[in-house]
């Protein structure tokens, strides 16, 4: 059998600043969300009229993912998906504000070892709530 | 450590589980957080997070079960079943990962890949898989269930159908410790039971970090989500009613 050139695609990727924290008043990019670079089309700066999230809410960014509603096309999944990760990479890569992306651990045994069922139904700890974090980057969104 | 994420090569392999899950794809995933807080969203992704991982870490566990029972000359239609709960928990993981992505993405959860499944400690092969069971099947599932449940009830829409397709899987999974227990029952002395109570004891108290000391703000349940008084009653009456009196039922007493 001939090797095969394969192109796996994500099912589960980290979200664009891994907090939830999109804009509260920011309207749906009208473009593709799942793109760091905006399109030749759009405009440099947003207009007063226009509010531009930093991290696209929560709709626009399922509607990133579509492709895990289309099971049928995996690559379209795969595309959204990659797209997705270039996103959070470099937002990443973009300033200490994202350096202080909560990070969570996932509940283990004494050794380390995560435990076993689907029982984890009660949400984080309110002492390590991401949602503190959200403030710090619409601040520096505005700075820019 | 590395962060938690997952991906598929799909092909014949993404076909070959996609009955499993058919009934979910029509689903309207896009409409998930439609109407609920941020704040609500946030939580939950949280929770789908860790639901995915949780599910990759069961998967591990049904393995390393299916390859203890065989060593165990284990009936072969449990041992089957084990084999087959790893395809089943690698379906929650990526049901649990649609939800999640369909709230906004993961959280960032950094995970040991190296330690996913913890090995038994006992020394015969009989005892090994014991040992497994109990952890996996007869603690970790059998608390899954009234939890899924309780969580399925104030659930709607895309979550809670995705909470019945999971929960469906789960009652076999706990019942999988019972039947094993039932026929290795014969075999096992009083000090291995006694063993394996306390094995069930460590696997219960491994939970108790889900309960804080003293009393903490906890919000209301939403997409999957539970609030804390809810949870915490039904972790308690499960412990009783799905833990400890099965295994005593077995000659085994869930050491405290």
């Amino acid at each position: 059998m001939n090797p095969r050139v394969l192109t796996p695609y994500k099912i589960l990727a980290v979200a664009a600043l891994s907090t939830g924290c999109a804009s509260p008043h920011a309207e749906p990019p009208a473009a593709s969300t799942s793109a760091a670079t905006p399109p030749p089309e759009a405009p440099a700066t947003p207009t007063p009229t226009e509010a531009t999230p930093e991290i696209p809410p929560a709709s626009a960014r399922a509607a990133a993912s579509s492709g895990m509603a289309d099971p049928s096309d995996p690559r379209s999944r795969g595309d959204a998906a990659r797209s997705l990760v270039a996103l959070r990479d470099e937002l990443e890569a973009d300033g200490d504000a994202l350096t202080r992306i909560a990070h969570y651990r996932p509940l283990c045994d004494a050794r380390g070892y995560p435990l076993v069922g689907n029982v984890i139904r009660k949400g984080p700890s309110p002492r390590v709530q991401p949602s503190a974090l959200c403030a710090s980057v619409r601040a520096r969104s505005a700075r820019r | 450590m590395t962060t938690f994420e997952l991906e598929a090569v799909g092909g014949p392999w993404a076909r070959r589980l996609a009955p499993r899950r058919a009934e979910l794809d029509a689903l309207p995933w896009p409409d998930v957080s439609a109407g609920f807080a941020p704040e609500d969203v946030e939580r939950a992704r949280w929770v789908w997070t860790q639901s995915a991982f949780s599910e990759v870490a069961s998967a591990a566990a049904f393995a390393q079960i299916a390859a203890a029972a065989l060593a165990a000359a284990a009936p072969i239609d449990l041992v089957a079943a084990a084999g087959e709960f790893v395809a089943d928990e690698m379906i929650h993981a990526e049901l649990s990962a649609r939800v999640a992505m369909a709230l906004g993405g993961a959280v960032h959860l950094d995970v040991d890949l190296d330690k996913l499944a913890r090995p038994p400690s006992c020394e015969t092969a009989l005892m090994r898989a014991a040992e497994l069971v109990i952890r996996a099947s007869c603690v970790g599932e059998a608390l899954t269930v009234p939890v899924l449940a309780s969580a399925r009830a104030s659930a709607g829409g895309v979550v809670r159908s995705v909470l019945e397709r999971i929960l469906r899987d789960e009652v076999q999974h706990a019942e999988l410790g019972w039947w094993f227990l039932d026929w290795a029952g014969p075999r096992l002395s009083d000090a291995e039971r006694a063993r394996l109570g306390a094995i069930a004891g460590d696997a219960v108290r491994d939970f108790a970090c889900l309960f804080a000391p003293t009393p903490q703000p906890c919000a209301r349940p939403a997409l999957g989500a539970l609030d804390c008084a809810t949870f915490d009653s039904t972790f308690a009456v499960a412990v009783r009613d799905r833990v400890r009196r099965p295994l005593a039922e077995r000659g085994i007493s869930l050491a405290t």
